[in-house]
């Protein structure tokens, strides 16, 4: 006998603990096995075949279970192991064996197999057609499990009444086990019942016809068969109900080969779609609208809800069908739709299709979009005729065409990055166009009020195309822009301050006389310079299209705005000195009072403060006063010390001994000295404060400065205490 | 709750003008005074909106409606799965 190769102990012993229990049977008997008795080997063999007998039975796989405890049998033919084959021989419905085996456990000296055995073996002969019961074997089992042979042997009968009065006696103590029999009982009253992940899969079956896990005995496989018709038909039904009560979409495909009148067939159809719709499941809606796109046209509701689907699917492919669709739509229902309803069809078709939107709206005498998309391109100078068209467009309001001029003005920003590599030529002739468009604009007359946001987005739009020309070739365009822009912001009492950035950019290059929009935006090696600029955080003084600073602006708008207010006497004229830039504030002021004149400093300042909310001791501009009094005391020494002194006295008793506060005054002190200005009575207050807190507080930083004043103080006679 | 078909609330169907709607609503209303059923009469009113205002049409909740579909679904069927209980083994309790 040749030699049987060996295999390391230590292999097995890794598969066996992976639960590779087949490798493990399969390599015990191919190989020796090295350092392993005989005794360990047959442990290992009986858990092996154990577990995967059971994970078999688990799967519903009886027939390997039993064919692997048989096996198991062949090692170790206990008690134990015999109840588990009588147990995979019940459910392989071979009764006759299962009552040749059981009879042989009911007597095993085990009081727990022997109990179990019973249970099994009365059941294989009720099932074995056998309805008389052993009342000594019986007793020995739970009540649960006497309530349910009872029932069960009724059941088998054709007696479900008793059946039932058996099953509802039996009161297992397991949860797992309530639940089963619970099952039982709803499958026998037939009503609903809730599904548990704890029902025993043949309950389950009977009662929702799902087959997972449930077993290959001849008998569940031909029940398997018949109930499958059933569970479909039954199935289709309720989705059927679902959709006719709007509840889900359903598979179209039933609709299809269940409902035979057409026209209720197609109405199903386009009800499924739209619930589909209304799941936001656009991809599905589609592919079952387009399939079925010539039964639902006959519906004049198609069209919208086709736009709606296809407004949510990003499919270019399909431009061709969605088109002649909506064509083929509009032909047969031009008529039947309200004006904005053909509208809102073409809109669709140019979103999909430019130049076929254009033929479709010259062929259905949309006037209106036709001026704007196509008219307009080819207006060399602007006549009456055109503008009144314009005119009449803007004066009364529509959605439909304010969606269409949004779209319009997304092309018109596109343009802006193609203007950047385009022959002169072209840029030209554009700018022909944006004139053209300028000049509709700066003669329209009262737009509906409702077009706003559109006519600011248009404005904004050309400004932003506008500076993509050299003021000096276009200053005239410029300049025509500019007070198109002033007239909207009249007409509309527009807040100068909430422009665009694109027009305040605009009213900048006019200022500059250059534009201020930066050359490099669309230059694909400056975008990746600003991308790693970006990376590493440096991109404050990139992120605009423009050379310019709008805080700057924005300050200097505020400023003319609140100084005419003040000259027209407007109590609130400050008010919007708070959103100013706060470093403007100072030079503000200065320059307010310088040129206001006015004897009454003080109350202008009460005024600005009061209204604007502006505390001037702020830390943020604090050091700005100083450099503004540096700046105006030569040319205006009695209002710079009015102003140092209003500030230095608007500081909370609070902060009065504050190192910054200390500095403040010191300033005061040194510029009134160095200045030689008059010593009155401020002067004195802020000198005595200063040494009597610096001498409280001995503050490093001010000792030298405390020094000097301290020289200063001394000569006044310490102020005369 | 999906609202139905404007059209159909309308009763519009065949060869009707757009101008038609008008009318139909007219139709409509007499057939359901607001006095005497509010709740038609708003339906009816919703629809006409939709059909003719463009406000209403663009604001209406995404143009979504159902149409009528009149089907009388066959009886729910019952499956008696009671008698195949005795045919595959199978019992409550754990084993």
């Amino acid at each position: 006998m040749a030699k049987r190769k060996k295999f390391q102990k230590r292999q097995l012993i890794t598969m066996f603990e992976n639960g590779n229990y087949q490798k493990v049977i399969s390599k015990i008997k191919q190989f020796e096995i090295e350092g392993m008795g005989e005794d360990e080997l047959k442990e290992i063999l009986t858990t092996s075949y154990t577990n995967l007998a059971n994970s078999y039975f688990i799967s519903g796989d009886i027939t390997r279970a039993l064919r692997d405890i048989n096996s198991l049998l062949n090692i170790n033919p206990s008690d134990a192991n015999k109840l588990i084959k009588l147990k995979y021989l019940c459910y392989m419905e071979h009764f006759d064996d299962a009552i040749v085996i059981g009879e042989e456990l009911i007597n095993s000296k085990d009081s727990a197999i022997k109990k179990e055995a019973i249970f099994l073996y009365i059941l294989a002969n009720i099932y074995n057609h056998n309805h008389t019961i052993d009342k000594n074997l019986i007793k020995t089992l739970t009540l649960a499990r006497q309530n349910y042979i009872q029932g069960f042997n009724a059941l088998v009968q054709g007696d479900t009444t008793v059946a039932l009065e058996f099953f509802e006696k039996s009161k297992p103590r397991s949860k797992v086990e309530k639940i089963n029999l619970n099952a039982i009982i709803s499958i026998i009253k037939n009503e609903p019942t809730l599904l548990n992940e704890d029902i025993k899969p043949l309950y389950r079956f009977l009662i929702d016809g799902d087959s997972r896990g449930l077993g290959n005995s001849k008998n569940s496989r031909s029940i398997q068969k018949e109930l499958k018709t059933k569970f479909a038909q039954k199935n289709k039904n309720s989705d059927m109900k679902n959709l006719i009560e709007l509840k889900s979409p359903i598979d179209v495909d039933i609709i299809i080969k269940d409902i035979e009148d057409k026209d209720q067939r197609d109405r199903l159809i386009y009800n499924n779609v739209m619930l589909f719709v209304q799941r936001e499941n656009y991809t599905k809606a589609l592919e079952i609208f387009i399939k079925y796109r010539e039964n639902l046209i006959k519906f004049i509701e198609s069209a919208k809800l086709f736009v709606v689907i296809i407004k949510n699917i990003d499919n270019q492919k399909s431009n061709k069908i969605y088109i002649s669709f909506l064509y083929k739509y509009l032909n047969i229902y031009y008529k039947k739709l309200a004006p904005f309803d053909v509208d809102y069809i073409i809109l669709t078709i140019l979103e999909l299709d430019n130049e076929r939107g254009i033929l479709v709206a010259k062929e259905y005498e949309r006037d209106n979009i036709v001026f704007l998309l196509k008219d307009i391109q080819t207006i060399k100078e602007v006549e009456d005729t055109h503008q009144s068209r314009f005119d009449n467009i803007f004066k009364k309001y529509s959605s439909t065409t304010n969606n269409l001029l949004n779209s319009i003005l997304l092309g018109m920003e596109v343009i802006d990055e193609s203007l950047y590599y385009d022959t002169p030529e072209n840029k030209h002739n554009f700018m022909e166009y944006i004139s053209i468009n300028i000049e509709l604009l700066k003669n329209l007359k009262t737009p509906h009020n409702r077009y706003k946001n559109s006519i600011i987005k248009l404005l904004e739009v050309l400004a932003l195309l506008m500076q993509s020309y050299t003021y000096n070739q276009y200053r005239s365009r410029y300049i025509l822009l500019s007070d198109t822009i002033e007239h909207y912001i009249e007409y509309f009492k527009l807040n100068r301050l909430k422009l665009p950035i694109d027009i305040k950019a605009l009213f900048v290059s006019i200022s500059k006389e250059r534009s201020v929009k930066r050359e490099d935006i669309y230059d694909m090696d400056n975008d990746f310079l600003a991308m790693a600029r970006r990376f590493i955080g440096e991109e404050a003084s990139i992120d605009s299209k423009y050379n310019f600073n709008e805080k700057e602006y924005n300050s200097s708008i505020i400023q003319i705005e609140v100084m005419k207010a003040f000259e027209r006497g407007d109590s609130n004229a400050f008010v919007s000195l708070a959103d100013i830039d706060k470093s403007s504030i100072y030079s503000f002021i200065f320059e307010i009072l310088i040129k206001l004149q006015k004897e009454d400093n003080i109350s202008i300042l009460n005024q600005i403060v009061d209204t604007s909310g502006i505390r001037l001791y702020d830390s943020s501009i604090r050091n700005d006063l100083i450099s503004q009094i540096k700046i105006h005391i030569r040319e205006n020494v009695e209002l710079s010390m009015e102003i140092f002194e209003y500030a230095i006295n608007s500081v909370p008793l609070s902060n009065r001994q504050s190192v910054w506060y200390l500095n403040w005054i010191y300033s005061y002190i040194d510029i009134v000295i160095r200045y030689k200005l008059a010593q009155n009575r401020f002067f004195d207050t802020f000198l005595r404060h200063f040494i009597y807190t610096q001498e409280k507080k001995r503050l490093k930083s001010l000792e030298t400065k405390y020094k000097k004043l301290k020289i200063v103080y001394n000569s006044k006679g310490g102020l005369f205490d | 709750m999906i609202e139905r078909s404007p059209y159909e609330i309308l009763g519009l169907e065949g060869d009707f003008e757009f101008k038609d709607i008008k009318k139909a609503y007219r139709k409509a209303v007499i057939a359901n005074p607001p006095e005497q059923k509010p709740k038609e009469f708003t339906i009816i009113s919703n629809a006409y909106d939709i059909l003719t205002n463009e406000e209403y049409f663009v604001n209406s909740s995404n143009l979504l409606y159902s149409l009528d579909v009149k089907l009388e679904l066959s009886q729910e069927i019952k499956i008696d799965n009671s008698q195949y209980l005795k045919d595959i083994f199978e019992v409550p309790f754990i084993i």
